[in-house]
């Protein structure tokens, strides 16, 4: 028979996995240890473990630190442990086990595995960002009225692209912080795709702004299209740098950003009135136009419901005023 | 115009230079009768004084004067407005000759004519009558009043008939009326009121309330007594609505002529009241599309308080062309100019509410179409009146929109109704 020993983080990740082909494995800092730990907490013949008659058996051999529970708590000097216990030596995190202990069931290779794989190189990265710049370079042509100073316009985008450039290298120092994963590129083709779809999501819904105003509908659409973007975006970062299960990733990320939302919100609350019309109509040329007008008369009576709201809300600012005077 | 109650602009060298310049341009007739005039009614003037409560210190001075034996004193409205608005904050006194203050009360004020009518407890034997018909063209007329808390004096001037281009009458005085001399009378050689000292467009150019709307006010106060915060508010309301529903109908009524701006047809002056300015980007450099606008203003406004004035009516347009600039380059530029912020104004958190917009294209008789915004805000003590602003892009043409834009102070909804429908028929491509 065999003895299994695993070296496991306090989350229960797996660091290193030793098989020891023996009824017994001796464990310490010592070299003639058939588990030899680094930690200088660990005495050199720290521990030893037996198989006897399929009952695997746990002898302190330390007189220093000793051995203890995860939870700290003592452990006997000899202990009928059963295959997967984990114990501290020292500082060191340790899983015992037999060979015939039970493994988790095999996952297959996720599509978003072979997707991050895929866009893991420089040159899709590098695609990504040269779209965003280029998208982003005529967003400022096309708003320059005046004389146009190329050098200006791209080292404006450039310096946006570089910021930009930080979110991503972010993700991937967490990547590499918890999974020992290179994913920069990955991290990077994603973050700019996002960022290009947002952009994209604007000059669409400006479009569509330009056509009708800025019906609630409308506006309400576009903000969980934009939400669904961040949401969209944690997860993929969350993805990208732990091994948390997916379920547990699409939890974490929708409530991040519901979370944000509501705090935007309740921080952005304000009932001063603004004293200028706070609008800002979208204008695109007729060749973007495709709703039908609607006649003068029509139009004032549309007018009317903004008149009303006026009205009622005139009537609400002077009842709270009449209150918070009494 | 500025108003001569709150302004204190000019230093006080300069305004004894001016006051003993105009005095020793006259003859010495005009000298003697001025001097006979202001010894009769001098006590007939009194000054009235704006106390803040809170501070125990004025906060606006103007002039009165008495027009009856049982104590009713005449002055400007907006020299009372901050009691009239905020009666809690402010009393009023009357200062007399022998300088003893006593209180007054507000019986009636006419917001568009800017004239109060205040009371108080004493009796004065000496008052002014009030002149039964207008002056002649070049009279010799006196003003009374208290510039700039100096004392009572007389200035000398000429009556130069109704002030051109005005939609609410004012008397042209020829003669300097400073601040503090507001809501002082303005006498002829008999001493008997024909205007109301009201403001000054500086240089010897000086506005009266004709005395006829002052008669109007008295007796339409009849006999009554201190009138309450909220009946004060009630009457103002009204008055706002009346003088814009007079306004409106004349300027709906008017032939509204059209003019060239680029390739569009654009109106004119709406009414003579209503002057328009013209500009355009010609003098500037590097610029890479012409533009060329014309603003039509009213010229004149209706105070209400410190911060809220009201009444003016604004008209303009803007035409927009280039040969160099890209489509979208284009629709950018039409952009900001549609969405500039049009009408200066001064309301504050406490007058109005916010903006309420809506936006869609308009198609009018001749097939131009809009794309319109209206964005509309009510006045929180005025139930009924908004004020209304309007912009609108004209497209249809390669390189070159148009946008056209109002503002209407104060009005109803059904005033800014009949308004538009006027105004989006008025406008259109050549």
């Amino acid at each position: 028979m065999a003895i299994i020993v695993q070296l496991v983080t306090r989350n229960n990740k797996v660091l290193s996995s030793h098989k020891v082909e023996s009824d017994i494995a001796t464990i310490g800092r010592g070299y003639d240890n058939d588990i030899i730990l680094q930690d200088e907490h660990v005495c050199p013949n720290h521990a030893e473990v037996t198989l006897q008659n399929g009952e695997l058996v746990l002898k302190n051999l330390s007189d220093i630190n000793g051995i203890k529970t995860l939870n700290n708590g003592p452990v006997e000097q000899t202990k009928v442990i059963q295959s997967g216990d984990t114990f501290v030596f020292g500082k060191v995190v340790i899983r015992i086990l037999t060979p015939d202990h039970p493994v988790a069931p095999t996952r297959n290779l996720n599509i978003f595995e072979d997707i991050s794989h895929s866009v893991n190189r420089w040159f899709v990265a590098v695609s990504f960002a040269i779209v965003f710049f280029l998208s982003f370079t005529y967003q400022s042509y096309i708003g320059t009225i005046d004389e146009i100073i190329w050098s200006k316009l791209i080292a404006k985008s450039l310096m946006l692209v570089l910021g930009l450039a930080l979110l991503p290298a972010l993700i991937a120092l967490l990547t590499w912080l918890f999974k020992r994963e290179f994913k920069f590129f990955a991290a990077a083709s994603f973050c700019f795709c996002l960022i290009i779809l947002l952009h994209w999501l604007s000059a669409v819904s400006s479009v569509l702004y330009f056509n009708v105003g800025f019906p609630k509908s409308l506006v309400l659409l576009s903000d969980i299209i934009e939400l669904v973007i961040f949401v969209v975006f944690f997860w993929g970062a969350l993805y990208l740098m732990s091994n948390m299960s997916q379920k547990k990733i699409s939890v974490i990320s929708v409530s991040l950003v519901a979370v944000f939302y509501v705090l935007t919100y309740l921080s952005n609350q304000n009932d001063k009135v603004i004293l200028a019309p706070n609008y800002a109509a979208k204008v695109f040329s007729d060749s973007f136009l495709f709703v039908t007008p609607v006649t003068a008369e029509s139009y004032t009576s549309t007018l009317e419901s903004q008149f009303k709201q006026a009205a009622e809300e005139a009537v609400r600012r002077n009842e709270e005023a009449d209150e918070f005077s009494n | 115009m500025e108003r001569i109650a709150q302004l204190w602009r000019q230093p006080m060298y300069m305004l004894a230079l001016l006051c003993f310049g105009c005095l020793s341009m006259v003859s010495s007739t005009q000298a003697k009768q001025a001097d006979e005039l202001f010894k009769t009614y001098s006590s007939a003037l009194v000054q009235i004084k704006s106390i803040n409560i809170g501070s125990g210190q004025k906060s606006s001075i103007g002039t009165g004067f008495f027009i009856s034996e049982s104590g009713r004193i005449v002055t400007n409205y907006h020299v009372i407005s901050g009691f009239v608005q905020t009666p809690d904050k402010f009393r009023l006194e009357y200062i007399d000759e022998q300088e003893q203050k006593f209180p007054v009360t507000v019986i009636a004020v006419d917001v568009i004519n800017d004239l109060a009518l205040l009371q108080t407890e004493n009796i004065s034997p000496t008052y002014f009558n009030l002149a039964k018909k207008p002056p002649v063209k070049g009279a010799d007329l006196f003003a009374l009043g208290n510039p700039h808390d100096l004392g009572m004096i007389v200035v000398p001037g000429t009556y130069n008939g109704i002030k051109q281009n005005s939609f609410n009458e004012r008397i042209h005085f020829t003669g300097s009326i400073n601040s503090g001399m507001s809501g002082g009378p303005t006498v002829d050689k008999q001493g008997d009121v024909v205007g109301i000292n009201v403001a000054t467009a500086g240089n010897q150019i000086g506005f009266l309330v004709p005395v006829i709307k002052l008669q109007r006010l008295v007796e339409h106060a009849g006999e009554g007594q201190a009138a309450s915060e909220d009946d004060l508010i009630a009457s103002i309301r009204e008055q706002l609505i009346d003088n814009q529903n007079a306004l409106f109908e004349q300027l709906i009524q008017n032939d509204w002529q059209s003019q060239k701006l680029g390739d569009a047809n654009v109106l004119k002056e709406l009414a003579d009241f209503m002057p328009c300015w013209g500009n355009s980007n010609k003098d500037k450099e590097k610029t890479k599309f012409i533009s060329a606008s014309s603003n039509c203003s009213l010229d004149e406004r209706v105070y209400l308080s410190n911060n809220l004035t009201t009444g003016h009516v604004l008209v303009g347009f803007s035409w927009i062309k280039s040969d160099s600039l890209t489509e979208l380059q284009l629709s950018n530029l039409y952009a900001n100019t549609l969405n500039q912020n049009y009408g200066r104004n001064n309301a504050k958190q406490e007058d109005v509410t916010n903006y309420h917009c809506a936006e869609d294209f308009v198609e009018n008789s001749t097939n131009d179409e809009f794309k319109s915004v209206t964005c509309v805000r009510a006045y929180r003590k005025y139930e009924g009146l908004f004020d209304v602003t309007y912009r609108s892009l004209l497209l249809g043409k390669e390189n070159q929109a148009l946008v056209s834009r109002y503002t209407l102070q104060g009005v109803t909804e059904q005033t800014a109704n009949n308004f538009f429908n006027k105004f989006v028929e008025s406008v259109s491509w050549q």
